[in-house]
């Protein structure tokens, strides 16, 4: 039977199952077509999920710096077009992320006839002097619209998903909405973690069982220093949303037929899709956040100031989703799920009772 | 009698009438693609624009609610004037027609909402105003230009000049915007069509009803979030 990789968790709602209940309260904090994976195997859902991506060791002797990992993913990448001659397409959207990608590309290269950036008007607004002065005349361009039907194989096509995963969580910047700034940088506890699930709708037994589930899965994994409330968020969003962000794409592309994961290793890469950027991720928490919501993502922010030199950005871009813009107007299966034999399957209509699974997290 | 509505010039009113029932009014609206989605329903159904500002437009069309249940009226023109009257006792207690525009009345009511989800999208799209507005001078002019021969019309050259750039670099920065703005407007469109006629088709319940517009809403925007 398939295991599920990703799908719409309105359909798991079920109030005549207490351990379902259970697991589905986070869906008042999480957007329902978010499925959360637990990457270290140790949270169980109530629906049977394949772990697509087992959290990474680091490296003994790890110290690369963040600018350090961004130029040798994109001297990777140039390789890797290389090798199968084919051409890379940046899917750009003017934010901090795929603005700190397209830089390492252009500090891996002065080449830039291989790659092509995909953008629409909203990626030039959002960062115009960007646009104007390092994108304009010296890539090829493409309509962003056309994203999802990218994946043919003619390009290889490479996006800023990650990134936030590795520095935060947007659950940082509503945090700050309803907490002073300062108790970002709290340590965790009950005390501070609770009571921000309840306020956005979970009961308080709910936010008890979900904070000592989290608070248990750091303890016993221990893999890198997670002490403050920043570093709780964005422990969730880097071992739990990892798969989700994969898949998302993915789920909604046009040429379903093509999907292998062969395919997706030549023709679908997300740049923060590393090993590298990981290790860095687990290893600096205080690169991640600094200050409040506009110190977000500073170590990738400084990163692009040093290229751009462009200070008014550095010190007042925040991030802001944009992804969503170029998901508009598409369709998507109930489910994404993967077979034995490794293929995929994409679930139009979905069985839920089919991958019920009675031995769970949320039932002991 | 009631003060002759004021509409501002020039607003049509669509009035949407039953041709198999001497064009009894079944309902009025602003919306055009409103109205027309809903005459594909059924082949009785008849559209009539009405020029509401124009002397020749009966004063009544200003005066009666023709969205209300209780009252039914008949659309007629004459050489030079657009009537409408009061049905008689007999056609307005019909209970076939009663029955077929509560009916119209229901599945109006999704299209309408259908139609402002779709245009509401386009609003919240990556399309400008700008570009929308200027997207046929612009169209026209890309299509004059041959990119392989390295020939661009002067109007391109023109825009080149007056944003710092070459002219190939104008004409592909402007074909960019031009097909992001098509690939947008024509997955809105489909979209728009396909639940268009499903409105159409199924049964007139509201929970049935509701039901494709939760899919057209899905689909244009809940499935985008992510």
């Amino acid at each position: 039977m398939s295991k599920l990789l990703l799908s719409k968790n309105g359909q798991f709602e079920d109030p005549t199952k207490p351990d379902v209940v259970e697991w589905y309260s986070i869906y008042k904090l999480i957007n329902l077509n978010v499925s959360l994976v637990d990457r270290c195997d140790i949270i169980e859902n109530p629906y049977v999920f394949h772990n697509h991506f087992p959290i990474p060791t680091i490296p003994l002797g790890f110290n690369k710096t963040y600018e350090e990992v961004c130029i040798g993913r994109a001297e990777e990448l140039l390789a890797h077009a290389k090798s199968i001659n084919k051409t890379i397409v940046i899917l750009y959207s003017g934010g901090i992320d795929s603005t700190a990608l397209v830089i390492a590309f252009l500090r891996a290269t002065t080449d830039t006839s291989n790659i092509t950036i995909a953008l629409n008007t909203a990626s030039i607004n959002e960062n115009p002097n960007f646009y104007y002065q390092h994108i304009r005349g010296k890539f090829k361009m493409l309509p962003s619209e056309r994203t999802l039907d990218m994946l043919t194989g003619e390009y290889i096509m490479v996006g800023g998903e990650f990134n936030d995963q590795l520095f935060g969580s947007d659950l940082m910047g509503e945090y700050q909405k309803v907490y002073p700034v300062d108790t970002l940088f709290e340590l965790y506890s009950e005390a501070n973690i609770v009571p921000f699930l309840e306020s956005n709708g979970m009961t308080a037994a709910q936010s008890k069982k979900w904070y000592s589930l989290i608070n248990n899965h750091i303890r016993s994994t221990n893999l890198c220093e997670i002490k403050y409330v920043k570093d709780f968020f964005w422990w969730l969003n880097f071992s739990f949303k990892w798969q989700s962000v994969y898949f998302r794409i993915i789920s909604r592309t046009a040429r379903r037929d093509l999907i292998t994961q062969d395919f997706l290793n030549n023709y679908y890469q997300q740049f923060y899709n590393t090993q590298d950027f990981q290790s860095w991720s687990m290893m600096n928490p205080d690169k991640k956040i600094i200050r409040d919501w506009r110190g977000y993502k500073i170590a990738c922010k400084e990163f692009i100031l040093s290229y751009t030199g462009d200070k008014e950005y550095f010190d007042n871009k925040i991030k802001m989703g944009s992804l969503s813009g170029v998901f508009r107007q598409r369709s998507v299966p109930d489910a994404l799920a993967i077979n034995d034999d490794g293929t995929f399957e994409f679930i139009d209509t979905i069985d839920m009772s089919k991958y019920y699974n009675p031995v769970n997290g949320f039932n002991r | 009698m009631p003060a002759k509505k004021q509409f501002s010039n020039p607003e049509f009113m669509y009035i949407v009438c039953d041709s198999t029932n001497l064009n009894a009014i079944l309902l009025s609206t602003g919306s055009e693609s409103s109205a027309k989605a809903i005459t594909l329903s059924n082949r009785r159904l008849k559209i009539f624009p009405i020029e509401t500002w124009a002397n020749w437009i009966d004063e009544n069309f200003s005066n009666f609610n023709f969205n209300d249940l209780n009252k039914t009226y008949l659309y007629s023109w004459r050489p030079g004037k657009r009537l409408v009257v009061e049905a008689d006792a007999a056609l307005s207690t019909d209970r076939n027609l009663i029955d077929f525009r509560k009916e119209v009345k229901s599945r109006f009511v999704w299209h309408d909402a259908l139609d402002i989800l779709c245009n509401s999208v386009m609003c919240s799209n990556t399309e400008t105003p700008l570009h929308s507005k200027y997207g046929d001078s612009i169209i026209g002019q890309l299509q004059q230009c041959d990119i392989s021969n390295n020939y661009f019309t002067d109007a391109i050259i023109a825009y080149a000049t007056a944003t710092n750039c070459t002219p190939a670099t104008a004409y592909e920065e402007l074909k960019l915007h031009m097909e992001n703005m098509a690939h947008a407007r024509l997955r809105n469109l489909g979209i728009y069509i396909k639940h268009r006629n499903l409105l159409n088709s199924v049964e007139p319940t509201n929970a049935a009803l509701k039901k494709v517009y939760d899919s057209a809403k899905d689909e244009l925007i809940m499935n985008s979030l992510v």
